[in-house]
């Protein structure tokens, strides 16, 4: 474009160029078009790719495990919605459930019997049986939850 | 000499770019009564494109297996963003490219574009429209609606009642005696691979023979 302009400039016989500000106002109006065009697809394609948040009903309560499935002295992993959970008897025949999301990365965590504590087993992070983090690095203690035992069923809920 | 000038200059020694865009500057372009019949093949061409391109953004959510692709399906058109448009915009491109593909196939043989040396130009396309029709057939299912499922259903029995080869080909297509998951995962492999993969060669050679060749010009002109 620029090009054809100024050859135009320098022969004078040639026909009467549109004035520059015309110019200027159209080459304005073809620039944004195309701009707004490929904003129009652009954006939607950018916005398709943002995964959307997905809205999980929370779960506040579940059916952890049969009673007979924990022994003393043992523990079970358990599904609390899409995360892991822990339901444990102790020596005495108390019943806890904690998350079982280690509080440093995400490992599952597990009951010893031998230790009578909850490790880790990634990082070696141990936590004790009221969820305390004792040692290691997991640096909170693992949440709890409210355990009922009815009947057979031991039914764990988030406090 | 400009920088630009110099990267060029780098870039052609060892490319030889040159050739390409000499060839690119200098076109011939039909100029007569029939022009418009030649404008379909770049509309089909660039109708692939945007099914490529909504292809890819619709892999990025569809979940390929019976129990999982029907609402991944409704789950792109509700929740996601814009996915409605993505998917109307692949949905609708395909019915046109169809169109626009016809129009062109039927343009090329009545202004018998197909003359000598365009023979394998021609022939390429009828392998593309083949391989169209197998896209819109395979892609079809995936949404696994009923509506999807009685259509393969009837269309693999159509094959299927084809001499000697019908009954196993009928087979092959399904996966099995029956439409069921198996034929699902399978159509889609043909979808989003091996139906790619040949028509990428094949545009690539017709495409190429468009521009050695150049425009045919019609007998009458």
């Amino acid at each position: 474009m620029g090009d054809s302009a100024h050859r135009r400039e320098d022969n004078p016989g040639a026909p009467q160029r549109p004035s520059p500000s015309r110019r200027r106002f159209l080459d304005y109006l073809l620039g944004t078009s195309t701009v707004a065009t490929l904003g129009a697809i652009v954006y939607p394609i950018f916005k398709f790719m943002v995964p959307p948040e997905v809205v999980e009903a929370q779960q506040n309560s579940v059916v952890a495990a049969k009673n007979a499935e924990v022994a003393n002295n043992t523990g079970k992993i358990f599904k609390f919605g899409s995360k892991p959970g822990i339901v444990i008897r102790t020596e005495t025949g108390e019943v806890k459930a904690f998350s079982a999301s280690c509080t440093h990365l995400d490992c599952i965590v597990q009951y010893d019997p031998a230790k009578k504590s909850i490790i880790c087993a990634c990082h070696n992070g141990v936590y004790d049986l009221t969820g305390k983090n004792v040692s290691g690095p997991p640096p909170r203690p693992l949440e709890e939850f409210t355990v009922n035992v009815k009947g057979d069923d031991i039914t764990v809920t988030r406090a | 000499m400009t920088k630009i000038d110099a990267v060029f200059l780098w870039l052609d020694e060892r490319l030889g770019i040159k050739t390409i865009a000499e060839v690119a500057q200098k076109k011939e372009v039909p100029l007569h009564r029939h022009s418009v019949w030649y404008y379909f093949g770049g509309m089909t061409l660039f109708l692939f494109s945007v099914q490529v391109a909504t292809g890819i953004l619709l892999l990025l959510y569809y979940r390929p297996s019976a129990d999982t692709a029907f609402e991944s399906v409704q789950f792109i058109i509700t929740e996601v963003q814009f996915g409605w448009l993505i998917r109307s915009v692949h949905s609708w491109s395909a019915n046109l490219l169809i169109l626009t593909l016809f129009i062109h196939m039927f343009s090329v043989y009545f202004l018998s574009a197909y003359r000598s040396p365009r023979e394998i130009t021609w022939v390429s396309g009828a392998l593309l429209l083949f391989i169209c029709i197998g896209f819109g057939f395979s892609g079809y299912l995936l949404p696994w609606n009923k509506l999807a499922f009685f259509a393969t259903k009837v269309g693999t029995e159509i094959a299927g009642v084809v001499p000697l080869v019908g009954r196993p080909m009928l087979r092959f297509l399904r996966g099995g005696d029956e439409v069921t998951g198996a034929t699902l995962t399978r159509f889609f492999g043909f979808h989003v691979a091996v139906l790619p993969a040949i028509a990428t060669v094949l545009i690539g050679v017709h495409v190429l023979l468009v521009q050695m060749h150049g425009m045919s010009v019609p007998p009458s002109i």
